[in-house]
């Protein structure tokens, strides 16, 4: 099971000897080439993100932004979040747990399950959580019976994102788990500790890189999610809008300032999150070495 | 406190660990787990700690059955063999641990944990190390301060895997040494498990050989040493001559190359072979001959019957065996 | 022994089956009240037909296109040190954390015909903004990471040794890349591409905004279920997702395998 895509090497610093390396009029092509390729693909649509939010100025910037239908938009976005993230860092806690510290028949079929919602394009995700509560959905007469409004409404929304962020705390987590093996556990336990107490004293401390890396990925997709919301939510407006919704809102209305203004807020959050995410690399490679150099194989 | 074990076995899938293994360790002894590797003797420790579950057998532990206690309850002190201290606390902070753990009620107050953590490192000899980290510190260290970690919290039992596996020859030595010292200081009942004969025969006082699973030997070091209970164990303590009886060849005993007599005329009870190598280095003097049937056997003489056989290679030589054991009888040899 | 595995186990299949195994039930449910005719009348719809065919040949564009240039980009990240390249290294996983939506509306500014690129293709004949040409486009942005970082812990990881020693026996620069390095790339590359692939199959939130949604021509198959989900056609939609989950299965089992064809190769 992969535990995460793969992560970014920094390189070799040095240079390589001449005979290793390509001669340099092709080294300076293949530079360009890359270069070329990243700036038209990721550079420009990121400059662009803000060159438009600010076409009209800054006071329009930020009158859209301080809008009360995109402040509601935001409060939703920041909701669901708020709520996916907790609940799948606890899953994903208890998952690494299981996994990591146990043996039992059928691991590879769970981690795979786990790994389902990767699989699954976005409208399909939302679709489902409308196949199960919307109005010909398998709970929906059951739901409606009793009041209870989910798809078209929030809880519809936290749902759908709940399940489209649902393995990255998880995947983060296993590898680390496992590398650090269960011989610190096995000695606090020993000592006396509870299982708590092995937890959160020996355990917790030494994955808290990968549960920071698997909580920030988690929260940007919960975060940024368009398209299972987009089937869930109705787009009502003010009440069943996320950040991502209403960019689309704006957008189809031809306010373009407005949509891209919203826009750049998310942007912000994926320029935050990339930056977080650096960070947490470097500390997150560092502990996964040393935990390899110091434990033990199998004992028989 | 005392240990029993008794019947005890265990299977991990197909691979049968321990197979109706039983044994008994006096209380304040220093016990070896002595054989080859992946013989199942970490598993019987684990299994005494409460870190694995036997499949059958029982562990008692000061008399009472402890087989279904966790780790927790058992009063045991274990240290493992790669320390798994607690990398991300000093060292201080991982010897403090186990009373740090307990609950309210029986926890000692903050300044008693202090001066006994400091009083375990005096001990061990590392309290000007307090403050660091485990990667800071060498594996000699290490280790030391996993011992004290597993003192910490007053075990009635102390069980070491492999403790000096993972060192140098020279640290292995001195720790060695160190250990029986302490041992003898606080008379602990101890288990550690090795697979280093010298080690066992050095530290402990008495040996529970296993080998496959199987309780080989169980005796003091004398007993294993000079009284082995079968061919595994001869063979496991230095090297073997096997020789048949020549009236009855299927009467095998075995004889160490100290213990074979080589002379230049046969004689009763003598084997003919041929000199192979010689190699006089030091004391003693190291002959290996060729029986009729090619098979080695190993002689060892001191330098002066040497010097007064006068042997050279490819000669022929007599050989008896003194103080043969043998194990087995087998088939009926009746002299007609 | 550790404690703590029946909470754990027994949370975990609890919340696995709530969040992911129930909802992903409904999906064959729903398709087994359909009759086999219905269903059949639906995927073979030619405009859903279309929609198959734009969805999965703009992914292997996309993903052809980023398999060829992810692997210049690693090899000159992790080959060529110039400055700023830790700052374009982590940019690299800006798809990854950029909203579709935000992707969408962005690209489309930028290959409309009076967008910065589209109004400089325009007179030369080229239609990026709601042509297929434009899907294509956001499938390459949506794609762009997984290649890179997949390829990029295995040049890393490449033994100077190995190289030198095809050096030493007389092979220039060309054949060192292409008969060496080369091969130790392939599952890894491959691997790269399943996953941009894949990812690319389903996508939404980037490619609606684009591709100008025209039926038979520029119509994605995630926008035909929600078509159908609108017009309350929940069994309509159902068949033609249900198609494309076969075909994401598909493609993940094809990728796990890869990964441990790649992690085989790697150890031996």
């Amino acid at each position: 099971m992969a535990g995460g895509y793969a992560r970014a090497r920094g390189g070799h610093a040095g240079s390589r000897p001449a005979r290793l390396t390509e001669p340099p009029l092709v080294r300076w092509v293949l530079t360009a080439l890359a270069l070329l390729f990243l700036l038209v693909f990721l550079v420009l649509p990121l400059v662009t993100v803000f060159s438009e939010a600010l076409v009209r100025g800054i006071g329009s910037y930020f009158s859209s932004i301080a809008d009360p239908a995109a402040l509601s938009a935001l409060r939703l976005t920041l909701l669901a979040a708020a709520i996916a993230v907790p609940a799948n860092l606890v899953f994903g806690v208890c998952a690494g747990w299981a996994i990591a510290k146990f043996d039992f028949p059928g691991k590879q079929v769970l981690t795979t399950l786990i790994d389902l919602p990767f699989a699954v394009s976005p409208v399909i995700s939302g679709m489902l959580f409308v196949l199960l509560f919307g109005r010909q959905g398998v709970l929906g007469p059951w739901a409606a019976e009793h009041g209870i409004r989910i798809v078209f409404a929030v809880p519809g929304i936290v749902l759908a994102t709940i399940f489209v962020s649902f393995p990255f705390v998880a995947r983060e987590i296993i590898p680390v788990m496992e590398a650090m093996g269960t011989e610190e556990e096995e000695a606090a336990r020993v000592l006396g500790a509870s299982g708590l107490q092995t937890f959160f004293r020996v355990t917790l401390p030494n994955i808290k890189w990968g549960l920071l890396y698997g909580v920030v990925l988690c929260n940007a997709r919960a975060m940024g999610e368009f398209g299972a919301v987009s089937v869930v939510s109705g787009k009502i407006r003010g009440v069943t809008n996320t950040l991502p919704l209403h960019v689309e809102i704006l957008y189809n209305e031809y306010n373009f300032q407005g949509a891209f203004a919203v826009a750049s807020m998310l942007a912000l959050l994926a320029l935050v999150t990339l930056v977080v995410k650096t960070v947490i690399e470097g500390r997150l490679e560092t502990d996964v070495a040393a935990s390899r150099e110091s434990v033990a194989g199998e004992p028989l | 406190m005392s240990i029993e074990v008794q019947h005890v076995s265990k299977k991990f899938g197909n691979f049968v660990a321990l197979d109706d293994v039983s044994f008994s360790v006096p209380p304040g002894e220093l016990v070896a787990l002595l054989g080859p590797s992946g013989g199942g003797k970490t598993t019987m420790l684990r299994i005494i700690a409460g870190l694995e579950a036997p499949d059958a057998g029982v562990v008692l532990l000061e008399g009472e059955d402890a087989t279904e206690r966790s780790a927790r309850d058992r009063g045991v002190g274990f240290v493992f063999q790669h320390y798994a201290l607690f990398r991300h606390m000093t060292v201080f902070e991982n010897v403090a641990f186990g009373l740090r753990v307990r609950a309210k009620a029986v926890r000692p107050p903050a300044t008693e944990i202090s001066r006994r953590v400091h009083d375990l490192l005096n001990l061990v000899q590392l309290d000007f190390l307090a403050d660091r980290l485990p990667s800071q510190l060498s594996g000699g260290q290490r280790q030391r301060v996993a011992l004290a970690r597993a003192l910490a919290v007053e075990p009635k039992v102390l069980l070491l895997d492999e403790p000096f596996g993972a060192l140098d020859a020279n640290v292995r030595r001195d720790l060695r040494r160190w250990l029986r010292r302490l041992h003898d200081e606080i008379h602990l009942t101890s288990v550690f498990v090795t697979h280093d004969q010298e080690e066992a025969i050095e530290l402990a006082d008495r040996v529970v050989i296993i080998n496959r699973g199987v309780v080989e030997q169980n005796g003091s070091v004398d007993d294993v040493v000079d009284r082995p209970a079968n061919e595994f164990v001869m063979r496991f303590f230095g090297t073997v001559n096997v020789f048949h009886d020549p009236l009855c060849h299927e009467q095998v005993v075995y004889a160490r190359p100290h213990d074979v007599e080589i002379g230049t005329l046969p004689g009763a009870g003598t084997v003919e072979a041929r000199v192979d190598e010689v190699r006089a280095t030091g004391a003693i003097v190291r002959i290996v001959a060729l029986a009729s049937d090619r098979t080695p056997i190993h002689i060892e003489v001191t330098r002066e019957q040497y010097q007064r056989l006068d042997i050279a290679r490819g000669q022929a030589v007599h050989l008896r065996p003194r103080n043969a054991r043998a194990f087995r009888d087998e088939g009926d040899c009746l002299e007609p | 022994m550790l404690p703590g595995f029946r909470v754990t186990m027994g949370y975990t299949i609890f919340y696995l089956c709530l969040i992911v195994i129930i909802p992903l039930l409904t999906l064959p449910a729903r398709t087994a009240t359909m009759s086999w005719d219905r269903f059949w009348q639906t995927i073979s719809d030619p405009r859903v037909v279309a929609s198959y065919r734009l969805s999965i040949g703009a992914a292997l564009a996309a993903a052809c296109v980023n398999a060829v240039f992810g692997l210049i980009v690693a090899w000159v990240l992790v080959r060529y040190p110039f400055p700023g390249r830790r700052l374009i290294d982590a940019l690299i996983d800006l798809p990854f954390a950029l909203p579709t939506a935000v992707a969408g509306i962005t690209l489309t500014t930028i290959y409309a015909p009076n967008g910065w690129i589209g109004s400089r293709l325009e007179p030369l004949g080229i239609k990026v903004a709601f042509s297929r040409l434009g899907v294509v486009v956001a499938l390459i942005f949506i794609g762009l990471p997984f290649v890179v970082r997949t390829l990029q812990p295995i040049i890393d990881d490449l033994d100077p040794e190995v190289e030198e020693a095809a050096t030493s026996l007389g092979a220039n620069r060309w054949m060192v890349l292409t008969r060496v390095i080369l091969p130790h790339l392939y599952p890894a590359w491959l691997t790269g591409f399943a996953l941009c692939f894949a990812r690319a199959v389903g996508e939404y939130g980037s490619v609606v905004f684009i591709s100008g949604n025209m039926p038979m021509r520029t119509e994605i198959s995630p926008l035909l279920i929600i078509t159908k989900l609108e017009q309350f056609d929940y069994a309509g939609a159902t068949a033609i997702a249900l198609v494309m989950m076969l075909m994401s299965f598909g493609l993940l089992l094809a990728i796990n395998a890869l990964q441990g064809w790649s992690a085989r190769r790697v150890a031996g």
